[in-house]
């Protein structure tokens, strides 16, 4: 196998650089949840670097997501736990999730996994999270049109609509893997690849993974004024 | 374009997708339209819009009489709402056996639905929609993933005319059937050829065998190769 990525068109935007956008997103991760302080500074580097490319969802998925997130902070609280402070962590964690993923680009991970673990376990590990990737967002577009196609047909009801979905969508993902499947194999497939990783790396982005390694070293200072 | 009492009309529609747009002013009205154009032109999301689940960033679709309507997507798949043959047909209120017969597909009702092939959920599909009672049936793309037989099978019901209004969108070249109205996607714009047979000359998508008969100095009467067949034996007979 061999490819090559030319790093799409670098107009505007954070943190392009895949390599800095995947560790500032570990890094913020980490430290968003580890304490509240963590998290306060990440929502502050959330708010400075993010701005302009955050990918919120639509009103719906977003009740769904941060109200699992309330529900669960609610239950922990009822239940002598700290849920708050669980909340607002989680929170700040999705919201990193989301500008990491909606700012991705084909040929990212790839890009980054090879740079990282070499031709073979970093081109099965690309290649597999790329195709993730891939199937996640096809998943996103195959869910509005059966959506759409069960509005048309007429609802028989959430539960039964839920179901339907939830069986269509499984059984063409396996359909298509296998799919892939074949045709990886029929090109020759066995493991490993050569691949030649490009990035593009701009001054912002230096900014943006520097602030969140400032950020979790402050998480360990304050851990060792704890301590 | 004729009076009629009942049509589906695309009032000064502009639809709008990743910075694509098409521009569509027309009224359908009852009978079989034709609309092509080519692949990425847009007749996906015009055939969406019509059916009220893409909204159009300006403009506005009108139903006139028209309370039942559907839509057949490119990709059956979507449609699928029961885990095996005999309950997706259950689905669409239809009698199992008959429908299956009707289908091709007697005696698979206890398969699986999604391990039918795509050609074979198509046809299970196409005939359920068929057999509903429509106002206003959209097709986009009827005739991907069948072969040449199950394609004249899907033109003869649209010929039955058992839905008042049918538009059918399709890059379809080789198997027709007769329309009463030719459209075409152009630049970015819905263009509406007019009535068959008369807007046959004008059609810059028709396929080839009826080109042929045109350049051959044949006037088809309608889109069907048969028509163009027709046309030339009326000529040199």
């Amino acid at each position: 196998m061999s490819g090559e990525y030319q790093t799409a068109g670098c107009g505007g935007g954070t943190v392009q650089d895949a390599r800095l956008r995947i560790g500032a997103t570990l890094l913020l991760s980490c430290a968003a949840f580890s304490s509240i302080f963590g998290a306060v500074l990440v929502a502050v580097w959330w708010a400075v670097v993010a701005r302009g490319e955050r990918n919120l969802p639509g009103k719906r998925p977003a009740t769904v997501i941060f109200g699992t997130i309330a529900l669960v902070a609610a239950f922990t609280e009822a239940c002598g736990g700290d849920g708050l402070s669980y909340g607002f962590r989680m929170t700040i964690v999705t919201l990193i999730a989301f500008w990491a993923f909606g700012r991705g680009r084909e040929g990212d991970l790839m890009n980054t996994a090879v740079w990282a673990f070499g031709d073979r376990i970093g081109f099965d590990l690309g290649l597999t999270a790329e195709m993730a990737i891939s199937s996640l967002r096809r998943i996103e577009m195959d869910i509005g049109d059966i959506r759409n196609a069960l509005h048309l047909k007429g609802s028989k009801g959430l539960v039964r609509d839920l179901i339907a979905l939830g069986f269509t969508l499984t059984i063409m993902q396996i359909y298509r893997a296998r799919e892939q499947a074949r045709v990886l194999a029929t090109r020759g497939y066995r493991g490993g690849g050569s691949y030649s990783p490009s990035f593009h790396t701009t001054n912002a982005d230096i900014a943006g993974f520097f602030g969140s390694i400032l950020i979790i070293i402050a998480i360990f200072i304050s851990f060792a004024g704890y301590l | 374009m004729e009076d009629c009492s009942m049509h589906l009309t695309a009032q000064d529609l502009t639809l709008v997708r990743d910075g694509w747009s098409l521009a569509a002013d027309g009224i359908f009205c009852e009978g079989v339209h034709i609309v092509t154009g080519p692949v990425g032109s847009g007749k996906t999301t015009l055939a969406s819009a019509l059916a009220g689940i893409f909204a159009p960033a300006s403009g506005q679709i009108v139903r006139n009489g028209i309370t039942r309507l559907t839509l057949s997507m490119q990709f059956p798949e979507y449609h699928v709402t029961g885990f095996l043959v005999r309950d997706e047909v259950r689905s669409w209120d239809l009698p199992v056996e008959e429908t299956l017969n009707t289908a091709g597909l007697g005696g698979r009702g206890d398969a699986k639905t999604l391990t039918l092939s795509r050609g074979e959920l198509k046809r299970l599909h196409l005939t359920c929609l068929f057999r509903g009672a429509w106002d206003a049936v959209i097709l986009d793309e009827p005739f991907a993933g069948l072969d040449c037989r199950e394609k004249h099978r899907v033109c003869a019901a649209i010929e039955e005319k058992n839905h008042p209004v049918t538009i059918i969108f399709t890059h379809e070249q080789a198997v027709l059937p007769a329309a009463d109205f030719i459209w075409e996607i152009v630049d970015h714009a819905l263009v509406c050829r007019g009535s068959v047979p008369d807007a046959i000359p004008a059609w810059t998508g028709a396929p080839r065998y009826l080109t042929h008969a045109l350049a051959a100095g044949a006037c088809p009467e309608n889109i069907r190769l048969r028509d163009a067949e027709e046309a030339l034996c009326r000529m040199h007979a």
